[in-house]
């Protein structure tokens, strides 16, 4: 199959040759699948190919970044590691690494990428594959507990020029260790006369793998410009009497997508999967997640929540597979959505498919406004409108964001929403 | 568990009851698809030359379609030259009397326990009997027709009242909708026609029995339903198949148009033969069903009751377009050893204020697969709509499955959309419960399906209603029923 233009711009011919199979591989895939398309049943209501074709005209390789990307870095740890363009970047990281944390590169490493792809992978995993350069591996050692968050900062950044990043992060979690870990992707503001033709794409891929009795906590906050592209790949994979726990926040962007796959591999393990998307004006935001009970007594809690405004669309759709021999298995689903304005779209696909028996999994999922005798309750106690819609908001996206167990990532993002939800 | 072992497997080991053929006269097309057959069963039916040009239109353009593939079920690939797209019983002259039907046919119905007369006398339900394609008998047509009510077959209506039938065929359900859709609209061999004049409240449940008979038939059937405004008519479908070692195919268009102020109640007992307990033979069920709420304040309401076919894939749906209009779905679907079923519904609120309402329950046993795959689509222009879906899965040993896939699509912020599925077993504590108050558990799990179940199956008419629980105790029984 001839290689279509789009592609053929979006995967860089050069780079380093320690990843030359797997990149072959990778190349050849998504060659023969095609970036997908809407009749493609997983991206049905986000066809970021169409947008990639009609903006991304010629692709520029090198990116010169903007001397003052330093402002854009919040403080959110000890530990941060800055990415700008999905390439680390030493003299914006800062960092004193707690013993049994050790950071790598990838190309130094290469062996490290996770099992690989094959014909099902998803099509932006084979597209970041198939243009890795560069990356980084953490690895946790045995035993160790981890105080401060490790914090991975992404910067996509486009003042120059398009910009396309394919950052790659594997983390290694040993045996009996204890760590949070977040990353955050934000953009460089656009200039005021921006005109929409240099928008920038981050295709970003997060592998994560939690060794027996681990306990790992992983967040992600995108909070890029209202005018970048985001594909997001976090695949986890969980041993045994471990516990992963995720927290999945957005603000909003041209059109973001993620896919948050988590394969529980060893019995008595817990995932916890959490997410908060809130958007506004033209922005387009899609969770898509997959949890896989492969094994017995396993238990899974995923809580999805939406708030609307604009004619921006909100899509939700969560998987649970329960195998055959996952006997033993509770999984519960639920996904909720505010709508704010007469604009604004939903389309949510809780989705169960379960070939155990011995299960207890629930879904559920609502639509809807703010409740109105809520309001009245708030308004009725002297209240003004404005504040008391915020009051309910910000206790409902609160739900999900006390999920974070890092006061400081908690508080950065408590404040995002705010600015957020009072535009 | 090895109580639970034994029940499963007595379960699994049951076979079909109404597996037995009768030896109709059948009068055949020839096996295979093409434009002469299509002309054939045009000719067969005498059929005027703008319904020719239709099936001939579906036919052309069912070439150009793919055959679907996305649902959750596999089967062997359909072979359509190897089916015969026309077959009727030969005694077609037209009968006033029982005396005058087929014996046979009697037998037929007396073994399915509808026997034509005890149904006239007795229940006051009307029966237009489809065996393989032709509508053999039509009773209770004169008191119908003091009310104007029409009630017969497809192919009567189409020579007594061509006006409706061209107004309104293929206006729910048109030919290009579907890969079977085209192919029905190809080749539909008969079905009835059901039209319920303006203010009329219908007295009696109107009611078909489809049967699949001569082998190697593919029924295509064609069912239209027509409420005038402020009408009110409950239709009834049920369906048993003898036994059979090749794959039958079953692809019938349902199509109702319920105008402003009228209500359509469509129940369905579906008993297929489902094919052995290897997974052999059986029917394929792939089914477009849809009526519209054309009107305001119209109501529309699906029940159904699945058991049969081996492979089940339909989604009778509701277009909500008229203000305040209400569409409902209430269904049951009871997989065994290798039935597939992917089934559900579509929710399309079009005007405003319209309510709809879900409710699935799936039963899956042996080595079945059971899909609830719905959609609820809110319109931007659709204020303050409401729904309420509940999709339960209950599993019944442990090589079965149960999925759901639940569409929502909601573009107005006045929307209050809620959904809920559950899967579980039955929970050991509740049979601990019945076991405790001396219900044995083979019992105990019946009483627990019979609740679980209830909730739709009270939505069926009465006479529906008893029948549908004798099948479900069928096809449970020595395991939960």
């Amino acid at each position: 199959m001839e290689m279509s233009d789009l592609l053929q711009r979006l995967i860089l011919q050069s780079g380093d040759t320690s990843f030359s199979a797997a990149r072959g591989t990778a190349t050849s895939l998504i060659e023969e699948k095609g970036l997908p398309s809407r009749k493609n049943e997983e991206y049905k209501y986000t066809n970021i190919s169409k947008i990639l074709e009609r903006n991304f005209g010629e692709f520029a390789g090198n990116i010169e970044s903007a001397t003052d990307l330093k402002s854009l870095i919040p403080t959110l740890s000890e530990n941060q590691l800055v990415f700008v363009n999905g390439v680390y970047t030493e003299d914006l990281s800062n960092y004193q690494l707690p013993v049994g944390i050790t950071i790598d590169k990838l190309e130094e490493n290469s062996s490290a990428i996770a099992s690989g792809v094959d014909k099902n992978s998803d099509e932006f995993l084979l597209l970041n594959t198939s243009n890795l350069s560069t990356g980084v591996v953490i690895k946790i050692a045995k035993s160790t507990v981890i105080e401060s968050p490790l914090v991975l900062i992404h910067i996509t950044d486009s003042s120059k020029n398009q910009a396309v990043a394919h950052p790659r992060v594997v983390i290694k979690a040993a045996q009996h260790t204890q760590a949070t870990i977040a990353e955050l992707f934000i953009g460089n503001a656009c200039p005021p006369n921006w005109r929409g033709d240099s928008l920038s794409f981050t295709n970003a891929v997060t592998e994560i793998s939690c060794a027996a009795d681990s306990v790992v906590s992983y967040v992600k906050i995108g909070n890029e410009s209202p005018n970048q592209l985001h594909v997001g790949n976090t695949r986890v994979e969980v041993a045994e009497k471990s516990v992963f726990n995720a927290v999945t926040v957005n603000f909003g962007g041209k059109m973001v997508r993620n896919n948050l796959y988590i394969a529980l591999n060893g019995s008595h393990s817990e995932a916890n999967l959490d997410g908060l998307y809130v958007t506004d004006n033209k922005e387009h935001v899609d969770n898509h997640t997959v949890v896989d009970h492969k094994v017995p007594n396993c238990n899974s809690n995923e809580l999805y929540k939406g708030i609307m405004n604009g004619s921006s669309k909100g899509i939700f759709n969560g998987k649970i597979f329960v195998r055959q021999d996952a006997q033993v298995t509770n999984a519960f689903q639920s996904n909720k959505n505010i709508l704010l304005s007469d604009n604004a779209t939903i389309n949510t696909k809780p989705q169960l498919e379960i070939w155990a028996d011995d299960v207890k999994c629930s879904h559920g999922c609502t639509t809807g406004k703010l409740d109105k005798e809520q309001l009245f309750y708030l308004r009725a106690r002297g209240i003004g409108e404005h504040s008391a819609k915020l009051m309910l908001l910000d206790a409902y996206a609160n739900e999900v964001i006390e999920k974070i167990n890092d006061e400081n990532l908690r508080t950065y993002v408590q404040q995002i929403l705010r600015n957020k939800i009072d535009e | 568990m090895s109580k639970d072992a034994e029940i499963l497997e007595e379960f699994t080991s049951k076979e079909y009851e109404h597996g037995w053929s009768v030896d109709f006269e059948a009068d055949e097309a020839p096996k295979g698809l093409n434009e002469d057959i299509v002309r054939f069963i045009s000719a067969k039916k005498n059929e005027p030359e703008w319904l020719l040009a239709y099936r001939l239109k579906a036919f052309r353009h069912w070439l150009t379609l793919e055959e679907p593939d996305w649902a959750a079920v596999n089967y062997p690939k359909i072979d359509f030259q190897d089916i015969i797209y026309y077959s009727a019983p030969k005694k077609q002259k037209k009968l006033d009397s029982l005396d005058e039907v087929d014996p046979e046919l009697i037998e037929t119905f007396k073994k399915l326990g509808i026997s034509i007369e005890e149904q006239k006398r007795m229940t006051g339900v009307a029966v237009d009997a489809v065996i393989d394609s032709v509508s053999v008998a039509t009773t209770f047509k004169e008191t119908l027709g003091e009310l104007g009510i029409i009630f017969c077959s497809f192919s009567e209506a189409v020579k007594d009242h061509p006006e409706l039938i061209k107004k309104y065929l293929g206006s729910v359900v048109p030919y290009t909708d579907n890969y079977y859709a085209a192919l029905n609209s190809a080749v539909f061999s008969d079905g009835s026609f059901g039209y319920i004049p303006k203010g009329v409240h219908c007295p009696m449940e109107l009611s078909t029995y489809f049967r699949i008979n001569a082998a190697n038939t593919g029924q295509f059937e064609r069912t239209l339903i027509v409420a005038e405004p402020g009408s009110y008519v409950s239709y009834l479908e049920g369906c048993t198949a003898p036994q059979r070692d090749e794959n039958q195919l079953h692809a019938a268009i349902v199509e109702i148009i319920v105008e402003a102020d009228a209500e359509v109640k469509y129940s369905t007992v579906q008993n297929w033969y489902p094919g052995d307990k290897n997974g052999k033979g059986g029917i394929y069920n792939f089914v477009t069903k849809r009526g519209i709420c054309n009107g305001d304040h119209a109501k529309l309401s699906w029940t159904q009751v699945e058991t049969g076919s081996a492979v089940t894939w339909k989604y009778p749906s509701c277009i909500l377009k008229g203000d305040y209009s209400v569409g409902e779905f209430y269904s049951v679907a009871v997989t065994n050893n290798y039935q597939q079923a992917d089934t559900g519904t579509k929710m399309i609120h079009i005007g405003k204020g319209t309510k709809s309402r879900i409710v699935s329950k799936g039963i899956s046993a042996g080595h079945s697969q059971n899909s609830y795959r719905g959609l609820v689509q809110v319109h931007k222009r659709a204020k303050n709509v409401r729904n309420f879906s509940q999709c339960d899965s209950l599993l019944l040993g442990d090589k079965c499955g149960a999925h759901t896939f639940p569409y929502i699509e909601v573009d107005n912020s006045t929307a209050q959309v809620e959904h809920e599925a559950t899967t579980s077993k039955i929970g050991e504590d509740q049979i601990f419960y019945c076991n405790q108050r001396g219900i044995d558990t083979e019992e105990a799990v019946a009483l627990i399906v019979n609740g679980y179940a209830k909730e739709v199956l009270n939505k069926l008419p009465m006479e529906f209603a008893v029948e549908a629980q004798k099948l479900l105790a069928l096809t449970l029984e020595g395991s939960v029923g």
